[in-house]
């Protein structure tokens, strides 16, 4: 490259450093706030909150007021029976006191203090809303019980009188827990000087419904009007209490009254009713008895009633007692071929299986799909998974079983990113380390041709005319001198050949035996080093070069010639018995070189 | 006139390369570092290089394999920082042995593959999802959650108050720094409380002892974040830091799950002739060759 072109290039360098410079000198920060803000899921950068202030606290008291104060209607509109003004009261009291808990404020009152009124709160909101559900079920019910005395229906009837004593007793329950939480919360508000007179009121209101509601009197019941039967069916089951899978043997008899004779009627169907739904259909036998087991399946906790008919003829009731159990939900997890399907495999159990039960799959927190359990209790289902991790859930809600709702362990599932930045350590790999170790050989291998390749620049100058000094090769900067003094050109023909034997005779007969011999040596060194594609063989010793003659006849004459130079040159021995040995050996080298070329 | 001329190119010319030298290393300077989350070659505010520029490094090891943790018995103190894989079932067994040898297992991880990993290993801590919020907090972001000392630890002796950067929330374990009871599981990430979402106190550092060691878990990686240990911060965090990495014992830092390694352009080529042998061979072998081939151009 041209000098001008190298300034050119050098200068255009610095002068784009310096642009550079000058326009980052206005904002000299390579990391500032303002390119710094990444978006990320793990963390915030602080430095860039430190300049929002968080807020006061003083928004706290008059949300605690308008809690204390909604509390009140409430109660008393689900008194009055305006069910609506207290759905509305209901869902403005959980609003505010969700309001409560989004507070995000540093608040003066102690932590304990807030704790104990967040949770009262929480805990009135619930049994309010469970009261105004149990208030508005009574009322049905009172419905319900009209129309079933109209139809003259003993079993709904009972069936509806066993619900409305139950919801009784939990109003009177409702009644005591909200009193224990409202008289906290009165407690915290009169501690921090508020108006809690709404609060006692609400508390008063619930204690009088409470007893309202249990001191209703039942009315009047049915007449028993005597029913002329001329047959009867009778029903006993066994077990009475029973759980989830459980099973239920009933059994009894059909017998009709021929004149004062009761005898048993075979043939007769059958059909059992669990309340007032047909559950299995049977045909009494010779003797007029029936049996009909059935295992407990998908039926609500509690009350049951179960009753026989046959034709117009109807059983005894008898009341059948469904006990919730437990449950176990277990979910596996299992990755699939293709990519971010995951199956997921499980069982519900609740000592037996739970059979064709709707499970819920929960994926990071919400349900994406139902999956319905087989008749051992067993589910499966694929769901499609975005890349990242994961959590798959199975809950079984329970709805409309006697069997507690469960929930599988949560499994962690990873569906790996399309790509992921991250240093691949390769220190494992085999397979890697062969790569390495192949290109590691082929650059030796490489290497190695290219220095044992003859050099295009070192090719040994043409010869020149006979008698002639050869050009001198160019010398590179920083290569030895020339110790051998200059070098004939290697023959191509008979004048190069003979020049050697003339020129060494010149030179002896002007020089002496000293020089004479070093210029025979050199025009012989070079010519061996070409043949043997010896670089740079002027830094070589002779004896090394005389080593590196291999397989050649003029080595050995070479050696003998080599052996006789070093005493010549090195040895000061100017005799007439070496000058004839170096001259002998001088001419068999040329010969055999000659003949070599040839 | 010539002589003065010779001696001014002379002056241009050392200006110049001083300018370019000056300028390649600050771009060196810019391009070995990357903005990647975590990462130890990251100098940005979400990077971890204070942390492991504070490493002392005569007891300090990076775990690049799991046989390394074999000789630890006792004393020593694995960092599982922000993983970002499941580990396979070697280093799953590298894990437990290293834990029946009696050494101690910190890992600090919020929405990666943290619970995978205790479940793994066999501990009954989980963190769970969702990002952990509160009334009690630092800065005017409901994630900044401030976290105080409930039992002990003997790696948090000083650390009684921690701010925390977007956490998680822990269960299991022995509890070790929690939240006030203002605080809450933001699952749909609003920043506000609604259902389901519930007030109450949470676990953020929660211990547990398996067979003859201890898992220490904190389900906030990002206190090793350099935004979080700058001198003005408040709280205790640089003291916590301090207690960790400061004792005798040995502290290993895991580089076979940890996002700690990550890098990427200039700084990964970087890392990758630094730290990997067989390119750091074949990188000192292209330099011999290409030595070689000036000497021989010289020579010839």
């Amino acid at each position: 490259m041209k000098s001008g072109v190298r300034y050119g290039v050098l200068a255009l360098l610095v002068l784009a450093a310096l642009a550079v410079l000058a326009i980052s000198l206005s904002g000299p920060l390579l990391y500032s706030l303002d390119t710094d803000r990444f978006p990320s899921q793990h963390h915030v950068n602080t430095n860039a909150l430190k300049a929002q202030e968080l807020n006061s606290t003083t928004d706290v008291l008059p949300l605690m007021q308008d809690l204390l104060d909604y509390s009140g209607p409430i109660v008393l509109n689900i008194r009055a029976g305006d069910v609506e003004g207290a759905k509305r009261d209901l869902e403005a009291f959980a609003k505010t006191r969700r309001s409560f808990d989004n507070l995000v404020l540093k608040l003066d009152m102690t932590e304990s203090e807030i704790k104990e009124f967040s949770e009262s709160q929480k805990n009135q909101e619930k049994i309010l809303s469970e009261l105004l559900n149990t208030s508005v079920t009574l009322d049905q019910l009172a419905s319900l019980e009209i129309q079933y005395r109209n139809e003259n229906n003993p079993t709904m009837l009972s069936t509806i009188r066993l619900q409305g004593d139950a919801l009784k007793t939990k109003i009177n329950s409702l009644s005591e827990q909200y009193n224990t939480e409202a008289q906290t919360s009165v407690t915290i508000g009169k501690e921090t000087g508020l108006d809690t007179s709404s609060g006692e009121e609400s508390i008063r209101e619930f204690r009088e419904y409470a007893v309202e509601v249990s001191s209703t009197k039942p009315r009047q019941q049915l007449e028993d009007i005597p029913i002329r039967r001329s047959s009867q069916l009778s029903l006993l089951i066994y077990p009475d209490s029973v759980r989830y899978g459980d099973t239920i043997r009933c059994f009894g008899y059909f017998f009709s009254q021929y004149g004062y004779r009761i005898a048993s009627t075979p043939d007769k169907p059958v059909t059992l009713y669990l309340d007032e739904t047909a559950i299995g259909k049977v045909t009494t036998d010779t003797t007029g008895s029936y049996t009909l087991e059935f295992p407990l399946g998908r039926v609500t906790p509690g009350t049951h009633i179960l009753h026989a008919e046959s034709g117009t003829t109807r059983s005894d009731q008898r009341i059948l007692t469904v006990i919730p159990i437990d449950s176990v939900t277990a979910l596996k997890v299992t990755t699939s071929k293709v990519p971010g399907n995951v199956t997921c495999t499980g069982t519900v159990t609740s000592g037996k299986p739970v059979r064709h039960a709707p499970v819920e799959l929960v994926l990071d927190g919400k349900k994406v799909k139902m999956a319905t359990t087989g008749s051992a209790g067993e589910f499966k289902e694929t769901i499609t998974l975005p890349a990242g991790v994961h959590t798959v859930q199975a809950r079984f809600t329970g709805t409309g079983y006697p069997v507690n709702p469960s929930e599988s362990e949560v499994q962690t599932v990873i569906v790996p990113p399309a790509a992921i930045s991250t240093v691949i350590y390769i220190d494992n790999s085999i397979f890697v380390l062969v790569i390495v170790f192949i290109v590691l050989g082929l650059s030796g291998a490489g290497a190695l041709w290219y220095s044992r390749r003859a050099p295009a620049g070192a090719a040994p100058p043409a010869a020149g005319p006979a008698g002639t000094q050869a050009p001198e090769p160019e010398e590179d900067e920083g290569a030895l001198p020339d110790l051998h003094g200059p070098a004939l050109p290697a023959g191509a023909g008979a004048a190069a050949e003979s020049a050697l034997a003339e020129r060494y005779a010149a030179i002896l007969t002007v020089e002496g035996l000293d020089a004479a011999c070093h210029t025979a040596y050199s025009d012989l060194a070079s010519r061996l080093a070409r043949d043997h594609r010896i670089a740079r063989h002027r830094v070589l010793t002779p004896r090394e070069m005389a080593q590196s003659c291999k397989k050649r006849p003029y080595c050995s004459a070479f050696s003998r010639l080599v052996s006789a130079y070093e005493r010549i040159r090195y040895g000061g021995c100017d005799t007439e018995p070496i000058r004839e040995e170096f001259e002998a050996s001088m001419e068999r080298t040329d010969a055999r070189m000659r003949g070599e070329e040839h | 006139m010539r002589v003065c001329g010779v001696r001014n190119i002379r002056y241009a010319f050392a200006a110049a390369g001083l300018v370019l030298l000056i300028s390649a290393l600050i771009l060196t300077a810019h391009l070995s570092t990357n903005n990647l989350e975590f990462s130890q070659y990251n100098t940005n505010w979400n990077g971890t290089s204070q942390f492991f520029s504070g490493l002392d490094r005569h007891h300090t090891v990076m775990v690049t394999k799991s046989t390394q943790l074999e000789p630890y018995r006792g004393e020593a103190l694995l960092l599982i920082l922000a993983p970002y894989r499941m580990p396979d079932d070697e280093e799953i067994t590298a894990y437990q042995k290293f834990l029946d040898k009696g050494n101690t297992l910190l890992l600090a991880d919020d929405f990666g593959t943290g619970s995978a990993i205790l479940k793994q290993i066999g501990s009954r801590i989980t963190i769970t999802r969702g990002n952990l919020s509160s009334v009690d907090r630092q800065y005017a972001d409901p994630y900044t959650v401030v976290v105080y000392r409930r039992g002990n630890s003997t790696l948090f002796s000083h650390c009684n108050t921690l701010i925390t950067n977007r956490p998680a929330a822990v269960e299991g374990g022995d509890a070790v720094m929690t939240t006030s009871v203002l605080s809450w599981v933001d699952l749909d990430g609003d920043r506000r409380l609604r259902a389901p979402e519930a007030m109450g106190q949470y676990t953020v550092i929660a211990q547990e002892d398996i067979s003859r060691g201890r898992i220490i878990v904190i389900s906030d990686p990002s206190i090793f974040i350099n935004t979080m240990l700058e001198p003005d911060q408040p709280g205790d965090n640089l003291a916590c830091i301090q207690d960790l990495i400061r004792s005798n014992r040995t502290v290993l830092v895991d580089q076979m799950n940890s996002r700690t390694r990550d890098t990427e352009g200039m700084s990964e080529i970087l890392h990758l002739i630094r730290t990997t042998i067989p390119v750091n061979v074949l990188f000192l072998t292209l330099l011999v060759l290409a030595v070689a081939v000036v000497w021989r151009r010289k020579m010839v």
